[in-house]
């Protein structure tokens, strides 16, 4: 009973902070609008005395096309500054490009002069979220809800602005009120378990975020909020693998359904912003929409280099190297000493062995950039070709330096090393490799492949190289050809040849599967010793 | 024993709101003893007043701060040198420093300038790499404090730049103040975008430009630095934060979202790897960036922070990245270090998000003994609280304490804890202005500019902070670009006053106005044994009746700044005999008993009671 008192008395609280509130909004807005004028002069006298002006923004400085879209917006407020539609839609425009403080006041215009406000209060509290504004926020999507119950979008954005007000009760009531409704959003669970963890009640927090990540196993944050939950829990182990994943996944979020916000996107135009999504596409893996991207940009603005070196990037990514080409090497006329265009132009080289081409362009890039890892793995990987191995080694290590979790310079470091024979040093390198990054098996596979095939036999560990093999083998799932080769030769190497033979037609088989002749050959040959009762050695000698 | 035998009051003790200052001509009446800690905290045993206030402070109408560089002659005015280039460095801004160069007690000023890079981008080959200008340089200004003998402080600044020459005319990024030769005296490191300086104080009002001949050279885009004896051989070694890598001939177009040209953000640039330098002990120092593992992790490092997080006796490093997880380097106390910051919960924020990381700062906030981290942020994320367990281990606590909010519209660099209004709890000052053109300003012409903050810890009890820069007087009202901010007693009254340093704007020293209504203990360390400026030493003032108050000597934090390497205990209303036990660097414990509350006090290591 006095529990329910006092949650009236709360919200009696509430409601005369809401009144005062309301009223001290009321007398700014009064204020304001009779202190300043509105853009362009469109303040009509008509105005209703407790709406605010519409903001005053330098439409000069935006790309034309984008201008263009402002200017007709205004142009529409100007004309009907009573009009809902138009404030909103103004209001949508300045949201779109991030202009949130100029989209406030739009949005309480569209809803002061009435009408269908719903939307606009969804937007509004969508950039009071934006500006730091949590509680107000909570009460834009309150009302909102009001009118559209049960939208999981506003219920969700609801309870994240009461988490950041730090209103954690309503903030947990709300998560669990979208898991009611729906047990397939993963931001809930995971705003559950973050607070949940904020409350101390870690093993729930823990059940929650575990059921976040199920969700959406690539979600970030969720995973970071389990890794802490975990380490609090005195689990390390379980803590260190959430947060190496959260890392991986860092800003990765699942998507959700929201229908407004979808409008909020589309609001979007001109060359910068088709620059930026075309980059988010192209980081996805979506070529062929990226491209269409670059390419609108590059309609819209002819001279944004970065637009056309991106788009030299993605048609490389596609194989079209003379189109790529063209584009670079016009990306580089608007800007002689872009790097990623010259380093972009190494590439191609690359892919056409033009070596010594590519080497050219990569010291350019490594010049320009003395901490471009890709470029020195570049000219690690080219300078071999060409007989400068210890130049090459260099700029691996280097390489390795830049980036020390990265595999793939201990990888072409071992490899150099290897054809030069010293195995030891490419032994070390590989075993440092796999101290960095424990769960590589590329650097793992590698380090057996060695250990297994090294031709002096003061180096062969031909039991590590088994054990090693097994263990890629099992997380590669029985599928990955060169891990059932290198195992194969591993076998063979301690003379067990018949389930050497075995492994190795497995490898063969799946190299086919993946339309890699060249190496099912290679193992195809290796084979052939097995059954004679042969181990496999590398080239080289004691 | 009782250290009475060393005690050097520096000055009288203050004559509370009696003190007025005068600068030449003019006299500066002090304001009225308005308190930021009248707002609701901590009930204080001996506060006369225990009526609570909900409402916040009294209002006298007296500014709590007061901009007195102009009077008291710092003319110094910031030009970031910007032509419409945008060229990045010159959104960066550069900080400012106090320290007492010439040894008579009261702190100096140092104030860093960057210049045009679009004349240098027009020479041939031009890159970072010996970037000079030619008119114009970093200015020191000797502080003249006189105090009369009816206790009137007069105080005037004098440009001291050409005969003491430390008039680096690099693009001037930051600096760190540190006795790095141990001989008395407080030396001096430079960065730059290019080419770093070290400068040798010759104990005589000059420095010598030791540069080329003392430490390897360091020409990239460094940032903030600290001097910190992470070997704990007596010698400060010196950490080197450094930014992306941008170079002139490589200067990137960008945009804002509507496609007007804007300045471009770090992960439009490599970022690259700190470095740290070992003292040799001979006045030189060596390159151990490797040996010592800090090449293995790195960011777009802007802020640098050295403290013993994890209590083992050994300073470790932390390192704010803008953008990039921030690294807490733990010190393996055989001259090697590790990156824990993933595992410690201080790389990113509570949600996982790698934050744009620009001032930082360590103290004990919440009185429990250990440094907690605060990190300035942009606009559109909050600063980030990290509270610290005690074993360097973080939880980013940030909401609890009610610092997100009021931090969510500003982009911050500058920022401390420190305690401004003298009630033992730190507070929090920031510096803040923006990196991208500020949309409600895009009409003005420098349209970055941000007002700054005072933040007001309310004590355990009440367990959070409240934002009072609307009650902090007129200079929170400025809209300013600022940057560097730097901490210290300008004028030895016992309070903090704070130095700032504004993007394309003057340079302005706050005179804290309220601190000295309460009282305090100042403390100057000096090592034997440690190094000499006893940097790293952790100083704890017993309280009989309350929590330990936990300071440690250092002058690194905050945005490419230098703060006052002495160490200020706020006493709340406790005028009595105070005590402390000093760990110092060397790993000698001492206490001093019998310090005299509301005065300047020197102690020296190996003159305390030893402690086990």
């Amino acid at each position: 009973m006095n529990a329910l008192r006092g949650r009236v008395q709360a919200q009696l609280v509430l409601g005369l902070i809401a009144v005062i509130a309301i009223s001290v909004v009321t007398i700014m807005w009064v204020r304001r609008s009779s202190l300043d004028g509105g853009v362009a002069g469109v303040q009509g006298p008509e105005q209703p005395i407790n709406l605010p002006p519409i903001p005053n923004f330098p439409l000069d400085a935006l790309e034309p096309a984008v201008r263009q879209q402002f200017q007709a917006a205004v142009d529409r407020v100007a004309a009907s500054p009573l009009d809902a539609r138009a404030n909103g839609r103004l209001g949508l425009l300045f949201h779109a490009y991030a202009f949130y403080a100029l989209a406030e006041p739009c949005y309480r215009r569209a809803i002061g002069v009435g009408g269908t406000v719903a939307p606009w209060r969804y937007y509004l509290g969508l950039v009071l979220l934006e500006r730091g504004e949590w509680t107000e926020a909570a009460g834009e999507f309150s009302e909102y809800l009001a009118v559209v119950p049960g939208d999981i979008p506003a219920l969700l954005h609801r309870a994240d602005a009461y988490r950041s007000a730090n209103r954690l009760e309503e903030a947990l009531d709300g998560y669990r009120l979208v898991i009611s409704r729906s047990t397939e959003i993963a931001q809930a669970y995971c705003g559950a378990g973050q607070i949940l963890y904020r409350l101390g009640e870690f093993e729930p927090a823990v059940e929650y975020l575990k059921a976040a990540v199920r969700l959406a196993p690539k979600y970030g944050t969720a995973r970071y909020a389990l890794g802490q939950a975990l380490r609090n829990r005195e689990r390390p182990d379980e803590a260190r693998r959430e947060l190496q994943l959260a890392e991986e996944y860092q800003n990765q979020e699942p998507t959700l359904d929201d229908p407004l916000a979808r409008v909020l996107d589309r609001a979007r135009i001109g060359a910068i912003e088709a620059l930026h999504r075309g980059i988010d596409l192209l980081q996805a893996g979506e070529v062929d929409e990226a491209i269409d991207l670059f390419e609108t940009a590059i309609r819209s603005a002819p001279d944004l280099a970065e637009a056309r070196a991106q788009l030299g990037a993605a048609l490389l990514q596609q194989g079209d190297l003379p189109a790529a080409q063209g584009s670079l090497e016009h990306a580089l006329e608007l800007e002689p000493n872009y790097v990623e265009a010259i380093y972009h132009l190494g590439l191609i080289a690359h892919r056409r062995q033009d070596y010594a081409g590519a080497i050219a362009l990569f010291q350019r890039t490594v010049q320009l950039r003395a901490e471009h890892f890709d470029a020195h793995l570049g000219l690690g990987t080219d300078l071999p070709k060409l007989g400068q191995t210890t130049t090459a080694l260099e700029h691996l290590r280097r390489a390795m330096a830049l980036r020390p979790h990265d595999p793939r310079p201990y990888r072409r470091l071992a490899s150099v090393l290897s054809t030069l024979a010293r195995y030891e040093e490419a032994i070390a390198a590989l075993r440092l490799g796999l101290e960095r990054r424990p769960e590589e098996v590329t650097i793992a596979d590698r380090l057996a492949w060695v250990l297994a095939t090294c031709p002096r036999d003061d180096v062969r560990e031909a039991a590590e190289a088994l054990e090693l093999a097994t263990k890629v083998c099992r997380r590669t799932n029985n599928q990955a050809p060169q891990a059932l080769d290198t195992k194969a030769a591993a076998l063979a190497n301690l003379g067990r040849y018949d389930e050497a033979v075995v492994v190795a037609q497995r490898a063969r088989q799946a190299a086919l599967a993946r339309n890699n002749e060249q190496l099912a050959d290679q193992i195809q040959r290796r084979l052939e010793l097995y059954q004679t009762a042969q181990p496999y050695r590398q080239p080289g000698g004691q | 024993m009782r250290a009475d035998g060393r005690l050097v009051p520096i000055l009288m003790a203050v004559l509370g709101r009696l003190v007025s200052i005068t600068c030449g001509m003019l006299a500066l009446v002090g304001a009225g003893c308005g308190e930021l800690n009248d707002i609701p905290g901590p009930a204080n045993s001996n506060q006369q007043s225990a009526t609570p206030n909900t409402g916040g402070p009294p209002v006298t109408g007296d500014d709590w701060f007061v901009d007195i560089a102009e009077i008291s002659g710092l003319d110094f005015v910031h030009s970031t040198g910007a032509t419409g280039q945008y060229y990045f460095p010159e959104i960066a801004g550069s900080g400012c420093g106090l320290f007492d160069y010439d040894g008579d007690g009261d702190l100096d000023v140092y104030a860093v300038q960057a210049f045009s890079l679009s004349e240098l981008s027009n020479a041939d080959g031009a890159n970072a790499d010996g970037l000079q200008r030619a008119e114009g340089s970093n200015r020191l200004y000797r502080n003249d404090l006189e105090v009369g003998s009816d206790g009137v402080l007069t105080q005037r600044f004098v440009d001291v730049t050409d005969e003491s020459g430390v008039g680096d005319r690099g693009y001037g990024m930051g600096l760190a103040v540190g006795d790095y030769d141990n001989d008395g005296d407080l030396d001096l490191y430079v960065t730059n975008f290019g080419p770093n300086r070290l400068y040798r104080n010759n104990g005589d009002g000059t420095f010598t430009d030791v540069s080329n001949a003392a430490i390897p050279p360091e020409d990239r885009w460094s940032t903030s630095c600290a001097f910190v004896d992470y070997n704990r051989d007596g010698y400060v070694d010196l950490f080197v934060t450094n930014y992306v890598n941008f170079s002139l001939l490589e200067n990137k177009i960008c945009f804002s979202p509507g496609g007007r040209r804007d300045y471009c953000g770090p992960q439009s640039f490599d970022p690259v790897s700190d470095r740290l330098f070992v003292n040799n002990g001979d006045g030189t120092f060596r390159d151990a960036t490797v040996e010592a593992g800090i090449d293995l992790a790195f960011g777009s490092g802007l802020g640098v922070v050295c403290a013993d997080f994890n209590r083992d006796g050994w300073p470790d490093i932390y390192v704010a990245n803008d953008g990039n997880a921030n690294q807490l380097w733990l010190n393996q106390r055989d001259g090697t270090f590790e990156n824990v910051a993933l595992l410690a919960g201080a790389a990113y924020n509570a949600n996982g998000m790698a934050e744009a990381g620009m001032g930082v700062t360590a103290g004990d906030f919440d009185l429990d003994g250990d440094p907690d981290i605060f990190l300035a942020h942009l606009f559109g994320e909050h600063n980030t609280l990290l509270v610290n367990d005690g074993t360097a281990s973080f939880d980013d606590r940030t909401e609890q304490f009610a610092l997100a909010s009021m931090s969510w519209s500003y982009t911050g660099f500058g920022t401390e804890w420190t305690d401004l209004d003298s009630d033992g709890y730190l507070d929090l000052f920031l510096a803040n202005g923006a990196v991208k053109i500020v949309e409600q300003r895009a009409n003005e012409p420098y349209p970055y500019g941000n007002p700054n903050q005072l933040i007001v810890n309310l004590g355990p009890s009440n367990f959070g902070f409240q934002d009072v820069s609307d009650r902090a007087g007129s200079v929170f009202e400025l809209i300013e670009t600022s940057r560097g901010a730097a901490f210290g007693d300008i004028d030895n009254d016992g309070d903090i006053d704070i130095l700032l340093s504004n993007s394309n704007g003057l340079l302005r020293l706050l005179r804290n106005e309220v601190g000295s209504c309460k009282s305090w203990l100042s403390l100057r360390l000096v090592g034997n044994g440690s190094s000499r400026d006893a940097i790293g030493a952790e100083v704890r003032l017993i309280r009989p009746n309350g929590l330990d108050l936990v300071r440690r000597v250092h002058g690194d934090g905050s945005y490419c700044s230098a703060n006052d390497l002495r160490t200020h205990f706020g006493l709340g209303h406790d005028r009595g005999p105070q005590t402390v036990v000093v760990a110092w660097p060397s790993g000698v414990i001492e206490r001093f008993s019998g310090l005299p509350a509301m005065q300047h006090v020197q102690l020296h290591e190996g003159e305390g009671e030893a402690r086990p």
